[in-house]
């Protein structure tokens, strides 16, 4: 397996989760910063590690790239599954609070302020996206006692697999938008993963 | 808070285990990060139960859950300093002088709690649950009075707890007791 450093991770992730824009060399060089130049070669390699497609946008040589995860590599996914579950473990404490939901839920997502200033912030925002409708009460239920502890008010948004499509694509949902761009996926990396490959990024490529 | 108590509380432990006797101190041993986490929970449990006990009409339980919810934090914490307690009087006594010294940030109140206190005029939680417990009444009047403002705190100390149990510091004793 190829070996990743810190910048491609964070590259591979934010080609991920931030699918709303159109990356280029000089979006993830001011995302992850790093200069363009560092930004190049990292993508240089990802591509040479068959990680990451590099598709010119025109014809000219100074054109653009379109930037795209290679799904026909088996180890994307498997590296993003193993990214995103390095950045849940960034956040111990909400592991351990809400790890009753992690079988009750398809995937969770942990965002907003809780994330970079736990002590400061007003509430605890958090997304549960399901298969099915009926699983919703179960979640409900597990928050509900989850929040007999907590002195934050937990704010949960929980949403079906298709209902999210909507709110990211038909939408533009910034707040979901940034929510999955920038928060935790807490439980469910390889099911979040599915659902970026299979339900929003096949409307952006092709 | 005298660093003397506090080392008192170490040496009284040690003399014990060296009698074979039950120690009433502070055990000094490894830091031990499952065990502070199972403290933690149990404290959430006990914060549960004075919703149970309320929904339930049995009132005078409500004192001795939230005191146990506190002390239990408190277990928690000294165990991140690797520090085993079976006396309540030292566990407050280390809580306030770490506090003191600036090893933690955790609230004064929760601190005060549960401090045993060998004046009869000063009282803590720790009195109201003995009172609660060992009294003839099921029926407290302060207690439905006082539950939401009561329940606020101890959530607050368990969210303060929290940060010290899953911080990636470590919580490192000071010379001076060793001395």
């Amino acid at each position: 397996m190829a070996k990743l450093d810190k910048a491609s991770g964070e590259c591979l992730k934010i080609i991920l989760k931030d699918f709303s824009v159109e990356h280029t060399i000089t979006s993830l060089s001011k995302d992850i910063g790093n200069t363009r130049m560092g930004i190049w070669k990292t993508l240089k390699k990802l591509q040479s590690d068959k990680l990451i497609l590099l598709m010119p946008a025109g014809k000219g040589k100074t054109s653009t790239y379109l930037i795209r995860l290679n799904w026909e590599n088996p180890l994307v996914e498997k590296m993003l599954v193993m990214l995103l579950t390095e950045e849940a473990l960034k956040y111990p404490r909400w592991l351990d609070n809400f790890s009753e939901l992690e079988d009750k839920a398809d995937f969770i997502i942990l965002y907003g302020s809780i994330l970079s200033f736990p002590k400061g912030a007003g509430d605890i925002d958090i997304l549960g996206v399901v298969s099915d409708k009926k699983k919703f009460s179960r979640i409900h239920k597990t928050i509900e006692k989850i929040q007999t502890t907590q002195i934050k008010k937990i704010h949960s948004i929980n949403l079906t697999e298709e209902e999210l499509r909507k709110e990211l694509i038909s939408q533009k949902n910034p707040a979901f938008i940034e929510a999955l761009k920038k928060g935790s996926i807490l439980f469910g990396q390889e099911k979040f993963i599915k659902f970026v490959k299979n339900k929003l990024e096949k409307k952006y490529i092709g | 808070m005298d660093k003397d108590e506090v080392k008192n509380c170490f040496k009284s432990a040690i003399k014990d285990e060296e009698k074979g006797k039950k120690h009433k101190g502070l055990l000094i041993g490894k830091v031990n990060e499952e065990t502070a986490k199972s403290y933690l929970t149990k404290a959430k449990l006990n914060i549960q139960l004075c919703e149970l006990y309320k929904k339930n009409g049995f009132d005078y339980m409500i004192p001795e859950a939230r005191y146990y919810t506190l002390y239990y934090c408190a277990l928690a914490i000294l165990l991140k300093f690797g520090i085993t307690s079976r006396s309540q009087r030292c566990t407050a006594i280390f809580l306030r002088y770490a506090k003191e010294k600036g090893l933690i940030e955790y609230g004064d109140e929760f601190i005060d709690r549960i401090t045993v206190h060998r004046d009869k005029e000063e009282k803590s939680d720790v009195d109201k649950r003995e009172e609660a417990r060992y009294s003839p009444l099921i029926r407290i009047e302060e207690v439905p009075l006082q539950y939401n403002s009561m329940n606020s705190m101890c959530k607050k100390a368990i969210s303060q707890c929290e940060e010290i149990v899953f911080s990636n510091k470590e919580f490192k004793l000071p010379k001076e007791l060793f001395e």
